[in-house]
């Protein structure tokens, strides 16, 4: 335990080192930050997104937003949680966006969307856990995702999709259900 | 015999009940197959997407599609077709900008030596970049906003205004960079603070001109 608390400190030093040199404008440094770190980003955008393609625009959206606003991180948090909370709001303002400009044309919503997936969820009775996530509504696969695989809470949930914590709850509460059906058919 | 309820369920799993309610759901499912049952399905769910891994390597093109963003001045593709008026008129705010800000920086170095400054000596390692980070909090989001609208309405500015603006949002760039850096150095330095936010303000206004410009259009 004392070992991997040392290791994970001086990977934070690590970290903290090539962000201070990032801040002088050093890219090399930069570059090892995103050595470092491009796959948990990768991981976050491509779940929450669903798409891979997508998930690829905002990883890289991320980054490119995070160089410019490095000058405005202080070090209060984990430079780690402060690049995955600019990588989730990329996605979730896309979605946004995307999702006002769907509503105008499709007026889809979560219980469309779910029932169209339910249909087509697992013809063969079983199917895994990522597809499981990918299938998803978008609201339930948000909530899933951040909650009980990034780790955030309910309220840092809401925060970020400009809901209340009591229907992010919900949308988890949701998402679990869906997830059980269709892994245990 | 009253069954957990969803709520119960999930805020079991999330170890989100008080003790007592914890010590209610166990007694429970002591006595009840079904809702043991179900606790131990979310449970397992619970189990399994925590050990997804978390993190995914990213195809290599990202990274390269990264350095070329960083290294682009300003995201703006060039548009097909030449308007005159739009550059001339980009070209006297450029200009205009320019003398508004050599005034205010000449402004601020009267004050800074009329005005005692700050003791010099001591300051915090990790305190220095304070200076710099507080007046780059205030330019960095409206900066980057005006970038991202511009880039939705690229295909209106033509290819001399677009150049032009790239040019001297790269001498702008580096003056910014080399006010940055000797605050870094020097952060009680007023005249340096004002002129690092000379050097935002006049990045916000050039972006903000050729905004307007599209926006007339």
């Amino acid at each position: 335990m004392e070992g991997r608390t040392s290791a994970h400190t001086r990977e934070s030093e690590a970290l903290g080192t090539l962000v201070r040199s990032a801040q002088n404008g050093d890219r090399e440094a930069f570059d090892a930050l995103y050595a470092s770190t491009a796959g948990r980003v990768f991981a976050v955008c491509l779940r929450l997104c669903a798409d891979r393609v997508a998930a690829e625009r905002h990883t890289q959206d991320a980054f490119v937003t995070a160089w410019r606003r490095l000058g405005t991180f202080r070090g209060d948090s984990l430079f780690t949680s402060w690049l995955h909370r600019i990588a989730v709001n990329e996605v979730l303002q896309d979605r946004r966006a995307t999702g006002r400009r769907e509503a105008r044309v499709m007026s889809a919503d979560d219980d469309v969307l779910e029932s169209a997936f339910a249909r087509d969820a697992s013809p063969e009775g079983r199917i895994d856990l990522e597809r499981a996530i990918a299938m998803l509504p978008p609201g339930a696969r948000a909530a899933l995702v951040l909650h009980d695989i990034e780790g955030y809470t309910h309220k840092e949930i809401g925060d970020m999709t400009g809901v209340a914590a009591g229907t992010v709850k919900a949308q988890l509460h949701r998402a679990r259900q869906l997830m059980q059906k269709w892994l245990e058919a | 015999m009253n069954h957990i309820s969803d709520i119960q369920l999930n805020d079991y799993v999330d170890n989100d009940l008080s003790p007592d309610a914890r010590a209610a759901v166990q007694q429970h499912c002591a006595e009840c197959a079904e809702c043991a049952q179900r606790v131990e399905r979310l449970g397992s769910l619970r189990l399994r997407l925590a050990e997804l891994p978390r993190s995914i390597e990213p195809p290599p093109s990202i990274h390269a599609e990264i350095r070329a963003q960083l290294d682009a001045p300003l995201r703006i593709p060039v548009r097909r077709g030449v308007s005159r008026r739009t550059f001339a008129t980009a070209a006297v705010v450029l200009v205009a900008l320019s003398s508004a800000t050599t005034v205010m920086v000449m402004r601020s170095m009267r004050d800074d030596v009329a005005s005692p400054t700050l003791a010099r000596d001591n300051v915090p390692g990790d305190a220095r970049l304070i200076a710099v980070t507080e007046i780059e909090s205030r330019y960095i989001s409206a900066i980057d906003e005006l970038q991202r609208a511009l880039d939705a309405q690229r295909a209106l500015l033509a290819p001399e205004t677009i150049k032009l603006v790239e040019s001297n949002l790269e001498i702008i760039d580096r003056a910014v960079a080399e006010a940055r850096n000797a605050l870094l150095a020097d952060p009680s330095s007023a005249v340096l603070a004002d002129m690092l936010r000379a050097g935002y303000e006049r990045k916000l206004d050039v972006l903000r001109s050729a905004r307007a410009h599209t926006v007339q259009m």
